[in-house]
């Protein structure tokens, strides 16, 4: 009897132990390059973008790089929009991928839109506003050659950080003209990126760069891009 | 009294005891020698382990109490492997998403880790709090709650908030090592 009641307390106790304990989230599924260009040869997109892509996406992976985290469920919801709408999503991923930028941030902002069942107009208007604001921020944080030399790896991070700091202040209604605040969201978020990122020393020669006339000047390159 | 000064009967009888006696002492002896042989430690760790487990007598307060804890650390340690169609992430330590929302149906989070799917968030006693434990590698994430469907942008613990569509959304580092 005794023995009874103790293997009833035990099963009870690991019973407890199962139910009590906070369930971990799934990871994604780690996503193969052939999948990912499959996807994309189903697309209803032009031939000649699709082709430029899966080269992206090929150079990519050649080149040691992870595949973005977010790049087939983009592409699988990019399939589901209409022929030339496609081909804008594809051209997006594109220009990003070919222009060695970690792409992941463009990506998921695209996803974020439609899952605020945004329209695809609006998203497209945020990612090329993005996209551009990347760009401009890589011309000038590549000038700052000792953190290129430092840490490549962690280069990446530190234009996708400047890059989406400056677009922030601005998406939220600050001036493209105050240098001293932009600047101040970059020195912050840099500054959270730091315990982040595999190489501080990189970040920090960033920060140590950083002034207000080199965030005017990623401001200035963008919007050159854009009239362009 | 000197032994030889004692009646033969007498004699007799005490020699007998003495016999018996010594019978009685070799026995013990014995015995005890068995006893010592059997608890040598064996050579080998499994036969020490294997005579530890069964060779000693443990009182059953503590046998009980050990098997308790052990009990807990298991169902806890299953627990937290378990989970339901996938794998866990391979590094970084669980990231804690909490949102206290004691009269909400279903909450979940979502986020750049999950493409913007949902991620459920669970309320296991009954508290108001749902919580989440995401195992994150090192990096930046943006994310939101759903509380019934209802966008929830700013999570008090967030490390920063960005505006986007029209709405707000939490932004945290996973720090290396956290």
């Amino acid at each position: 009897m005794r023995l009874l009641g103790a293997c009833v307390a035990l099963l009870a106790l690991v019973v407890t132990g199962l139910t009590q304990t906070p369930p971990l989230a799934q990871a994604p599924p780690q996503i193969e390059l052939d999948q990912v260009l499959n996807l994309l040869h189903a697309m209803p997109a032009d031939p000649g973008l699709k082709k430029s892509a899966a080269s992206a996406l090929r150079e990519v992976v050649q080149a040691g790089w992870d595949l973005p985290l977010n790049v087939h469920s983009y592409l699988d919801r990019a399939g589901q929009l209409a022929p030339g709408e496609a081909n804008d999503a594809l051209r997006i991923l594109t220009r990003g991928l070919e222009a060695g930028l970690s792409v992941d941030r463009l990506l998921s902002r695209a996803l974020l839109g439609w899952r605020r069942e945004r329209p695809w107009g609006e998203i497209l208007g945020e990612l090329s506003f993005r996209l551009g604001m990347l760009l401009a921020a890589q011309e000038v944080v590549m000038e700052v050659r000792v953190a290129v030399e430092i840490c490549p790896a962690t280069i990446r991070e530190v234009v996708a950080e400047v890059g989406w700091a400056v677009a922030d202040h601005i998406a939220e209604g600050g001036s493209p003209a105050d240098g001293a605040g932009m600047t101040s969201r970059v020195r912050s978020s840099l500054s959270n990126l730091r315990s982040v990122a595999p190489c501080e020393r990189t970040v920090d020669a960033v920060l140590e760069a950083l002034t207000p006339d080199m965030v005017a000047g990623i401001v200035a390159r963008a919007l050159a891009q854009e009239g362009r | 009294m000197r032994y030889e000064g004692l009646d033969d009967l007498i004699r007799e009888a005490l020699q007998e005891e003495r016999a018996e006696s010594r019978e009685l002492l070799d026995g013990l002896e014995r015995a005890v020698t068995v006893k010592l042989a059997a608890h040598t430690p064996g050579r080998y760790w499994w036969r020490r382990l294997r005579e530890a487990l069964w060779g000693s007598r443990v009182a059953m307060r503590f046998a009980v109490g050990s098997a308790a804890a052990l009990a807990l650390v298991v169902g806890f340690l299953a627990g937290r492997m378990w989970v339901p169609g996938g794998a866990p992430w391979e590094e970084g330590g669980g990231t804690v998403f909490a949102v206290a929302a004691p009269r909400a149906e279903s909450v979940a989070v979502v986020g750049d880790f999950s493409a913007w799917e949902l991620v459920r968030l669970e309320d296991r006693d009954g508290s108001g709090v749902w919580t989440a434990v995401l195992e994150l590698p090192p990096g930046r994430y943006e994310y939101a709650f759903l509380v019934d469907g209802r966008w929830v942008g700013q999570d008090p613990v967030a490390d920063e908030y960005v505006r986007s569509f029209g709405e707000y959304a939490s932004v945290r580092y996973v720090e290396r090592g956290s």
